[in-house]
């Protein structure tokens, strides 16, 4: 018998298999931690780098909006002088680097005869500064959007970023300021136009993580590094609508309302958040990250955690294997004792175990069964040879108990005997005798009580003093009350025997008899119906000393048949507790052949007892003892 | 063969169901042994479900019945079927034990 999967194996693979989950629920816990706190760490650094961009452009705003704003009171002093104007206008342009174009637009009909002014300096393509009147029917300035949005609120005001394809082909933004007379009205609107192209360049080296961008819109949601993304220009309130997706709509409507937050979304397959914060322009920033790169060290960290784990499983694994193996080895041991004992090599040495543990009370129980084996089959051997002794002994005793009795049945004009013994078991408690001395038959049948050894010994002595006192005493009832005294004496044991004796005369055919307590005997008439011989019951043999016996006297026809038989005949029974009975065996008897011999009829009605019982054991021995005259 | 004992008096009363034959016999001589130590010797026994007695079970009514005597009690079996009286009538037992 092969084993599919060992013992040591199975519980090695448990083990890791537990240590396995617990592994898992660790790194699992942790990995939720560490993200949690990377996470954390990762939006509160994002906000912080979030508000030193935001500080940035506003600076650089800032020193946008003060240069115009320190131009204002110049302008204001020297309305009047339009050369000086000119030079005004082309010295801010010089000056300031973002500036690339500017004006002072004054409104209409400020100068007589003059519907539009507004002297305008500008970098051209070679970066120098170039100067000219913008303002002309073809140009009106008053409907643009720099002029009219800060004129009719008399506020300063950055434009939308708009793309110029005229000339520079950048992004731009104009920062538009009112100038305001005695009485509060604006007369003219000063300029910068600047370039957004830096910011390109300023946010495009911002990047916390590897996948991470800034993105810088306007308040109508222009994106203003959106060269950075390959664009000339795009809106991001428009584009975040398109996309349908709640969270980037709940991010784009924080940040068009000047809030600032946080939130997260799938970008393509990325789970990443953006954090998001207004500048004072009304402008909005937002840092958008991948979370995968934000982990992307502490998953290293636990792919690092992982491998180590499963090596150390893995190693687990071998080291249960071996120890559980080697504490196990034992009992592969104890299976190949088992086998060999099995064999019948009872001395088959047991493996020795050192530990105090199971494996030893296995040993020592496997000992004690060893042991035990031994003994057992020692005991065995001794009572099977024992039970031989017995057995031969008892063929024995059955040999002599058959040799008891007479087996040369007289076969003559006078006499026709013949008698028949079938014990139950090897011997029996029933017996015959019959012997012929001076014409005269002597013959018994007896039963004794019980069946086998006891009642075998006692059969024999029945038979022994039957002989012996038949031969010195004639007399029937003389006979009985001797052999009854000769069986009582001593006979503790209350084992009697029920005995038939009698004595015919063979030439008269007169016959003396006497019961002690047997079945009645049968008479057949050659000419009539066969009967049951009324004989008085008396008492069995051996029960009571001094008992007073009493024979009887019949003559008997010539061509008379007797049947004498044990109960063994009458009780015998079939499986359906039915005997055999009286009345059946006179009915058999009834209808035989008065003819045939005595062994035909003697051996005839065994086999009718025979077929009768259907092959139900035989419970008692059976005789029967048949004598014709 | 089912044996119930009782006792009323200074009488045992021992009622007898079924067969008395040899696969019972020793179960029933072990059933009575104590009736032959007691002290107390009338034994009367109720015989209207025996259905029938072997020798073996002859034997040890006899037994019973001389220690009954020699203790000076006396054992009656009652009620006996016609198939067991006759096994009683037929080896003579019926003279040496009391049969009513």
């Amino acid at each position: 018998m092969g084993i599919k999967k060992s013992f040591s194996a199975r519980l090695s693979m448990n083990i890791i298999l537990l240590t396995s989950v617990l592994f898992i629920t660790t790194i699992a816990v942790a990995s939720y931690s560490s993200h949690t706190i990377l996470a954390e760490e990762a939006q509160t650094s994002s906000e912080r780098m979030l508000k030193i961009i935001a500080k940035d452009v506003e600076n650089q705003l800032g020193s946008v909006e003060s240069s115009v704003q320190s131009l204002a009171w110049v302008v204001k002093e020297n309305r009047m002088d339009k050369e000086y104007l000119y030079h005004t206008v082309s010295k801010i342009v010089s000056e300031n680097a973002h500036i690339v174009g500017s004006t002072v637009a004054f409104a209409p009909d400020y100068f007589k005869g003059e519907h539009y002014f507004s002297p305008y300096a500008y970098l051209d393509s070679d970066g120098k500064v170039r100067t000219k009147q913008l303002g002309n029917e073809f140009y009106d300035y008053f409907s643009m959007e720099w002029y009219k949005n800060s004129s009719e609120s008399g506020k300063p005001h950055w434009s939308e970023p708009y793309f110029d394809d005229g000339g520079g082909e950048m992004l731009m933004s104009t920062y538009s300021f009112p100038l305001k007379d005695e009485a509060g009205r604006t007369y003219a609107i000063i300029t910068a136009d600047i370039s957004l192209e830096w910011m390109n360049e300023m946010l495009e080296g911002v990047h916390p993580y590897p996948n991470s961008h800034v993105i810088l819109v306007s308040k109508k949601g222009n994106v203003i590094n959106s060269r950075q993304f390959g664009r000339k220009t795009s809106n991001f309130y428009e584009w975040a609508d398109s996309l349908d997706d709640e969270e980037v709509s709940a991010i784009a409507n924080g940040m068009a309302s000047g809030e600032s937050g946080m939130g997260r979304f799938m970008q393509g397959w990325e789970l990443s958040f953006a954090i998001y914060d207004s500048l004072n322009n009304g402008w909005s920033a937002a840092i958008v990250c991948h979370y995968k790169d934000v982990l992307a060290r502490t998953s290293k960290l636990h792919l690092i955690l992982i491998m180590i784990g499963l090596i150390g499983l893995l190693i687990l694994f071998i080291i249960c294997y071996f120890i559980i193996r080697r504490h196990t080895r034992p009992l592969t041991e104890f299976t190949q004792s088992a086998i060999s004992i099995a064999k019948g090599n009872f001395q088959t040495e047991l493996p020795e175990i050192k530990t105090e543990d199971e494996i030893r009370q296995l040993r020592d129980s496997f000992d004690y069964m060893q042991h035990s084996l031994i003994s057992y089959i020692n005991d065995l051997k001794t009572t099977t040879q024992q039970n031989e002794r017995f057995e031969s002994e008892l063929n024995i005793a059955s040999n002599i108990q058959q040799g008891m009795l007479p087996k040369d049945f007289p076969h003559t004009d006078t006499i026709d005997l013949f008698a028949t013994l079938k014990p139950a078991r090897e011997v029996g408690g029933d017996l015959y005798d019959f012997y012929v001395k001076n014409n005269y038959l002597y013959f018994a049948i007896g039963d004794v009580s019980g069946k086998g050894m006891p009642a075998s010994l006692f059969m024999a002595i029945t038979r022994a003093a039957f002989r012996f006192i038949s031969i010195l005493e004639p007399d029937m009832a003389k006979l009985m009350f001797v052999l009854n005294n000769a069986l009582s004496d001593n006979n503790a044991t209350g084992m009697f025997v029920t005995l038939f004796a009698g004595r015919i005369n063979l030439e008269t055919g007169e016959m003396d008899y006497c019961n002690g307590g047997h079945n009645p005997i049968v008479v057949v008439p050659p000419a009539d119906k066969p009967y049951y011989l009324n004989a008085k019951a008396n008492l069995a043999l051996g029960i009571m000393e001094n008992f007073k016996f009493e024979a009887e006297h019949i003559t008997l026809e010539k061509g008379t048949q007797l049947l004498l038989y044990t109960d063994g005949v009458t009780e015998a029974e079939r499986a359906d507790k039915v005997q055999y009975g009286e009345q059946r065996l006179l009915s058999y008897l009834e209808k035989q052949d008065k003819a045939a011999s005595a062994e035909t009829e003697c051996n005839a009605l065994m086999d009718d007892v025979h077929a009768f019982v259907e092959g139900n054991e035989q419970n008692d021995d059976i005789t029967i003892m048949t004598i014709k005259i | 063969m089912d044996v119930k004992i009782t006792k009323q008096d200074a009488k045992t009363f021992v009622q007898l169901t079924g067969r008395l034959d040899t696969t019972n016999a020793e179960q029933f001589q072990s059933d009575i042994t104590p009736l032959m130590e007691d002290a107390n010797p009338d034994i009367e026994f109720d015989c209207t479900d025996m259905e029938y007695t072997s020798s073996q079970g002859l034997r040890l009514f006899l037994m019973l019945q001389k220690t009954v005597s020699s203790k000076g009690g006396n054992m009656v079996l009652k009620n006996m079927k016609t198939q067991v009286k006759e096994v009683f009538d037929i080896t003579g037992f019926s003279n040496i034990i009391k049969i009513v």
